[in-house]
């Protein structure tokens, strides 16, 4: 989890997340745009849509990390992402 | 994609959590047991130092004939001369580094096994690391740690609660038991800015609440480990009468581990994986000098922290191998077989060196070049599991071995 989460927020040297290519064609202002972008585009559309409600419904109001960031951040971090 | 080993899949998962939030699989109780004050359950602490310590100078046989002869210039001086071991008995002195230990060997609460080993461990650190940690030698195919093993066998709802201090989830505790993962419980949290922690906890532990399978389960305990941590504030305090650690990793995780036993969270196992220079293919002297007061320095202030709740606790400290019983020549030693396991707490027979020495002259090591092992590691751990923890089915704990009396290590 607080991998993913390191992941998404820059905190890994050497990686980064690029939103505009995880997210890609997303309006990255818009939460939800972002969740549905990034779900089609990463994940081939297998998020559950309760995972891409939970991650768009974050605050635009925080400025950093950008609301696109925290939304590929919950993403990552989210049990859909992780293997068994 | 399918993976073909999903045991690695399920180390990384694992891992991967425990950067610093982690926990094991395995049903939760976390929060029952934390209901649990301690109520003198035995604690067993086990401290792994990884590397391959050479303990024919961290216990030296400075009353072996030909110890002087065979190890040259990283020989330790004979007790009583300058840097001359500690005196434990006719036979064996400590290094002096480790002072600190010697008011428990006095005082009847360290005692030594030596000659320990199994020589199907092989001379490879991470065989013998795996060997020694599934309990199972020469068989690469146990998909459990002894210690995950452990804590199914042991009844009751406090008692599955295992920690581990290591970065990753350690053999030792691979398998279905939930084991809390982790290098600094202080930090034991999402690593998220305050500005969205809120907000990042409400999404996560709505996703995994949610989930039914595995991964869900593994992120509710994960919660319920950050919460359990969170009202435990005991973990994270001050050491009590008076102790202090050294500022080492070993002084940071002993530390830790008596803020969990004081807190009375139910913890029936602690590991704690040791790094360091113990790797001493050179420069040994100084590696030895840097090391070995942290080790002692820190077992001291564990024990007078944890003052008389440290009847219930019992440490062991081993290695995965010993090494050879020359000096090379790069002022070292090289991979060997067996080495000594040191024992602290309530129930141990202290004051005594114990197992049977085989001697150093050449016909009596290992292959002309190792301490020979004369006490299998198996059934030191197995005296520990049956009259520390309580166990009494030796063959699932350590499968296709026949456990041995013991060595009367406790009482």
């Amino acid at each position: 989890m607080n991998f993913a989460l390191d992941l998404a927020q820059g905190l890994i040297n050497g990686v980064a997340v690029n939103v505009r290519n995880f997210a890609v064609g997303a309006d990255l202002a818009n939460p939800q745009s972002v969740a549905k972008s990034a779900n089609h585009a990463v994940y081939g559309g297998t998020l559950l849509q309760s995972t891409v409600d939970a991650a768009a419904r974050v605050d635009t109001r925080i400025i950093s990390p950008s609301s696109a960031a925290r939304v590929s951040a919950l993403l990552l971090a989210s049990p859909d992402t992780q293997v068994w | 994609m399918n993976m073909p080993f999903d045991a690695s899949r399920r180390i990384f998962l694992r891992g991967a959590s425990a950067a610093a939030v982690g926990i094991g699989f395995g049903p939760s109780l976390l929060m029952s047991r934390t209901a649990q004050a301690a109520t003198g359950a035995k604690v067993f602490v086990q401290i792994f130092i990884r590397g391959g310590c050479d303990t024919l100078n961290m216990v030296v046989p400075y009353g072996d004939p030909t110890y002087y002869n065979i190890r040259g210039a990283i020989a330790i001086p004979r007790p009583g001369q300058a840097g001359g071991v500690l005196r434990l008995d006719d036979t064996f002195g400590l290094h002096p580094s480790l002072s600190a230990l010697m008011p428990l060997w006095n005082d009847g609460r360290l005692a030594i096994v030596d000659a320990v080993g199994n020589y199907d461990l092989s001379r490879s650190h991470f065989d013998a690391q795996d060997f020694m940690e599934t309990g199972t030698p020469a068989n690469k195919t146990t998909s459990t740690g002894w210690l995950d093993r452990a804590m199914k066998a042991i009844p009751g709802t406090a008692v599955s609660e295992a920690v581990a201090f290591q970065a990753q989830l350690p053999r030792s505790f691979m398998g279905g038991e939930p084991v809390l993962v982790a290098t600094n419980l202080t930090t034991f949290n999402l690593k998220v800015g305050a500005n969205w922690r809120t907000e990042a906890e409400t999404a996560l532990r709505g996703m995994y609440g949610s989930r039914q399978d595995a991964v869900g389960q593994v992120g509710r305990e994960t919660f319920e480990a950050i919460d359990t941590i969170t009202r435990s504030p005991a973990i994270a305090a001050a050491p009590a009468n008076g102790a202090v650690y050294p500022n080492a990793t070993i002084g940071a995780y002993l530390r830790q581990a008596a803020g969990v036993i004081k807190a009375g969270i139910g913890t029936r196992t602690i590991f704690i994986s040791l790094g360091g220079s113990f790797d001493t293919h050179s420069g040994q002297i100084a590696a030895h000098q840097l090391e070995f007061p942290r080790i002692g320095d820190a077992l001291a202030a564990f024990v007078q922290d944890l003052g008389v709740l440290m009847n219930d606790v019992v440490v062991l400290m081993v290695s995965e191998f010993g090494r050879t019983a020359y000096v090379n020549g790069s002022a070292g030693t090289d991979h060997g077989s067996a080495h000594a396991v040191l024992a602290l707490g309530g129930s141990v027979r202290g004051g005594r060196m114990l197992g049977r020495w085989p001697g150093l002259s050449p016909t009596q090591l290992y292959q002309n070049r190792d301490l020979a092992a004369t006490t299998d590691f198996r059934d030191v751990y197995a005296e520990v599991a049956r009259k520390h923890l309580g166990l009494t089915d030796m063959a699932t704990l350590f499968p296709g071995y026949n456990v041995g009396a013991g060595v009367g290590l406790l009482a």
